[in-house]
């Protein structure tokens, strides 16, 4: 009997066990206990210095950053002010204002000019010419305020900014280009003045005689002309004249014709002492030169003396160079055959075949034994050869332009 | 027997469950110690930055002030992106790049025209070869401005061109009426494109030396299309057509206005503006290249077509008002006499009388047959007989008007010109 209570006991012990068992296998398992398996995490710290981020285009310090509206104001003293307090520079200050000034006013303006904008036609049907639109004396009184005002505030500005300050640029005179620099500038000082005083004596002499204001003028002359002759030495004073003399104004207009500085300034100072020597003559009575029987011989005269003289010293090439470098139809000539990558050579040719077509009509005009309807055909037939011939000279590709700049003489020939 | 084995069978199996319940309770329990088969090891990197040094913070008293050298660069692209950053509006910041570059660009061209070097003797060719060869520097760097300001502000723009529009005076008024059916900014967009492209235009003539082959006036032509687009993409069409028809109303149609004696409404000047358009290229003409574009004898078709349609819009009679009204002398009769109320037949009839005196003054100086006596009492003769003719026309109020305001004139034009007796010469030296 009592082992049977034993064993009923253990039975149930062993219940209670195997129930035991069953509740501990469903529990969770404890999480760092996955068999087989040992993790160990290593922590290294290190130390680095962060490279700045991505620079941004604007560092402003101060706090909160800088905003341009801080600076910004619709008054303008302020606006500048605000600017200059920030370091901006007067000039950039002065651009700033300047600019926004003008803007404003010209929206004012045209505020202003509303009106006459919605008739515009109606008004120009009127008046017929745009300046006129404002023959309106009320709207020319509000311009006229508005400028005022727009005046004022330049001036309020410039108190703060400064005057804008033009960039002084060399004064060069190249007929003093001989010069040294300083002495440059002292005669541009010189000649600064001296055009000072001529207008104060102009306005002196206003009211005074012919005679007393010419002799005013002459002594005012001389003076400067002392004044200005003590700057140079004789040398310079030598070239300055030579400079100023219409030969040397002459051989500086000279194209096509190769020369240096020096055969230059030597080819104006041969012509310089020709004319000087050589006077031009003048007929007796210069209104009606053709009745001075010695005039035209003087000139024929004179004009040999000179081509002999230019002849011996340039050649005969030379001398035709000369000659023709003076001829402005020469100048067009010689900047087509530029543009077409032509010599200076086809330019000269050209010429000639014009000179000689321009003679030969000449020729054919002054024959009076020749009937008109004769020389009308003539003329014509002379014409159409030069074209010819010119057209084959120039080729095709410069002949329209050559019809443009430099053809209007063919269009003469025939009539 | 039986009940002992069984008892010893119950309590092994106790014992049995027991370890097993032990050990599962030691397993669940147990530190995770545990034996492991494998080892691993994760080595982290732990990264401790120390950033550069952040702005001042926003209560800190010692902040350093906003000072403008911070926005200043030597690269224009910084300094436009500084002034951005800083909200600087975009017109700001293109009146102070503009002048700034403007600046620039006046001394590095300043550099390529100031030689100290003597250059007096030189013949006319090398001096325009010279010129020539200063010219293509200029024209380089000018190019190089403006794809500079072209990269900077997104657009081109032309100093000069604000300038002038921005210059106080009667020109920019004249100008800002002209234009005021469009807005600033259109404005200034189409002063700026007239700028460029005028700039362009003459750079070419100068490089060509004015003598122009036919690809010079293809590319001439070009340079004309390519103002126009630009006007165009600025202007509604509607405003493009405006804006042809006002140029052309600037250009040989003076006379066409009531003050003028030529009866219009301004629907109708308006309308011959558009004939003057359609017959004359008036963006040629603005770039001052109708003359190079066009040969003469295509102007003179255009400005015949012009007179023909001018005809045919107006009528016969209005038409003759409009050629009268080309003469400055029915000008001067017209509006001398217009408050007068002188009817319109008097008023062509003493304008053909006072025509009619001029032409015979001017035969009667240029007479040499006669002597100068003679020829100043023939005019004095003219004169009275004009004067006559003029009372007789406009009426003696009209008349009195007239000879009020140009009295003097129509005494000069019908006597002989005046010669000034010469000083008396101071000798000189």
């Amino acid at each position: 009997m009592s082992l049977r209570r034993y064993i009923l006991g253990t039975v149930t012990a062993n219940l209670a066990l195997v129930g035991a068992l069953l509740w501990q296998a469903a529990r969770s398992p404890s999480p760092a206990t996955a068999a087989g398996l040992n993790v160990t995490t290593n922590v290294v710290t290190e130390f680095v210095n962060e490279p700045a981020p991505p620079a941004p285009v604007v560092k402003v310090p101060g706090s909160p950053p800088f905003h341009w509206s801080q600076v910004e104001a619709t008054n303008y003293l302020t606006y500048a002010t605000n600017l200059l307090a920030i370091g901006c520079p007067p000039e950039t200050a002065r651009d700033v204002l300047v600019a926004r000034v003008a803007d404003a006013f010209l929206v004012r303006a045209r505020e202003l000019t509303r009106p006459l904008q919605g008739r515009f036609w109606e008004v120009m049907a009127e008046r017929g010419e745009l300046k006129e639109l404002f023959e309106n004396a009320a709207l020319e009184e509000l311009l006229k305020g508005l400028k005022a005002e727009r005046e004022r505030v330049q001036v309020d500005l410039q108190a703060v900014l400064g005057k804008a300050v033009p960039a002084e640029k060399p004064v060069r005179n190249e007929q003093f280009g001989h010069l040294p620099e300083s002495k440059q500038t002292e005669v541009a000082a010189l000649d600064s003045r001296h055009g000072e005083e001529i207008s104060t004596l102009n306005r002196e002499v206003a009211q005074a005689t012919p005679a007393e204001r010419s002799a005013k003028k002459k002594a005012l002359r001389d003076r400067q002309q002392t004044e200005r002759r003590v700057l140079f030495s004789d040398g310079e004073w030598d070239e300055a004249e030579l400079r100023r003399s219409a030969q040397a104004a002459q051989v500086r207009e000279l194209r096509g014709f190769s020369a240096t500085a020096d055969e230059l300034r030597s080819l104006a100072r041969t012509l310089r002492d020709f004319d000087t020597t050589h006077p031009r003559p003048t007929p007796r009575d210069p209104k009606q030169p053709a009745a001075d029987p010695d005039y035209q011989p003087k000139v024929e005269a004179r004009e040999t003396a000179r081509k002999e003289l230019l002849t011996a010293r340039l050649g005969q090439g030379g001398f035709a160079a000369f000659e023709r470098g003076g001829d402005p139809r020469f100048h067009t000539l010689l900047k087509l055959a530029r543009r077409l990558e032509l010599p200076p050579a086809s330019a000269a040719q050209w010429l000639d075949l014009q000179t000689a077509a321009q003679t030969q009509v000449r020729q054919l005009r002054e024959n009076v034994d020749l009937p008109a309807e004769a020389r009308a055909l003539a003329l014509l037939a002379l014409r159409v050869e030069t074209e010819r011939t010119l057209q084959a000279a120039v080729g095709a590709r410069g002949w329209s332009a050559y019809q443009r700049h430099a053809g209007d003489w063919l269009g003469q020939l025939a009539k | 027997m039986r009940a002992a084995l069984a008892l010893a069978l119950s309590l092994a199996l106790t014992g049995a469950l027991l370890a097993m319940n032990l050990a599962l309770f030691q397993a669940r329990t147990a530190p995770p110690v545990a034996a492991a088969d494998r080892k691993v090891t994760v080595t982290t990197t732990r990264l401790v930055r120390h950033p550069s040094p952040a702005p001042t913070p926003a209560l800190q008293t010692n902040a350093p002030p906003f000072h403008w050298r911070v926005l200043e660069s030597p690269d224009y692209a910084v300094y436009a992106a500084n002034l951005r950053a800083v909200g600087c509006p975009e017109r700001t910041l293109r009146d102070i790049l503009l002048p700034d570059i403007e600046k620039l660009y006046e001394e590095r061209e300043a550099e390529v025209t100031d030689s100290a070097a003597d250059t007096f003797w030189e013949t006319a060719d090398q001096r325009d070869a010279r010129q020539r060869q200063r010219a293509a520097k200029l024209r380089a760097l000018e190019l190089e401005k403006r794809a500079l300001i072209q990269r900077l502000l997104g657009a081109e723009w032309s100093y000069a061109a604000l300038k002038e529009l921005r210059t106080e005076g009667f020109g920019a008024a004249l100008v800002e009426l002209l234009l005021g059916f469009a807005d600033t900014s259109q404005t200034e967009l189409m002063f700026t494109a007239h700028e460029l492209r005028g700039a362009d235009a003459k750079a070419y003539l100068a490089a060509t030396e004015g003598i122009l082959l036919d690809d010079d006036l293809t590319q001439l032509h070009a340079l004309r299309d390519r103002f126009e687009g630009e006007l165009a993409r600025v202007l509604a069409p509607s405003e493009s057509e405006e804006l042809r028809r006002r140029l052309a109303a600037l250009n040989g149609m003076e006379h066409l206005a009531r003050r003028n004696g030529v009866n219009l409404t301004g629907g109708e000047l308006r309308e011959i503006s558009r004939l003057r358009a359609d017959t004359h290229d008036v963006f040629a003409m603005v770039l001052d290249l109708d003359d190079e574009l066009y040969p003469e004898v295509l102007r003179q078709q255009g400005d015949a077509a012009f007179q023909e349609l001018l005809r045919r819009f107006l009528g016969p009679e209005r038409f003759a008002d409009a050629e009268r009204g080309k003469d400055q002398l029915f000008r001067e009769l017209f509006q001398s006499t217009e408050k007068q109320g002188v009817a319109k037949t008097a008023l062509v009839q003493a304008y053909e009388a006072r025509r009619a005196a001029e032409r015979q003054a001017q035969e009667i100086r240029a007479d040499q047959q006669l002597s100068g006596e003679e020829r100043a009492l023939l005019l004095a003769a003219l004169r009275a007989q004009t004067a006559q003719a003029l009372a007789r026309s406009l009426g003696p109020v009209g008349f009195s008007a007239y000879v009020k305001q140009h009295g003097q004139q129509l005494t000069n034009a019908l006597s002989l010109p005046v010669t000034r007796p010469r000083a008396a010469a101071v000798p000189t030296q």
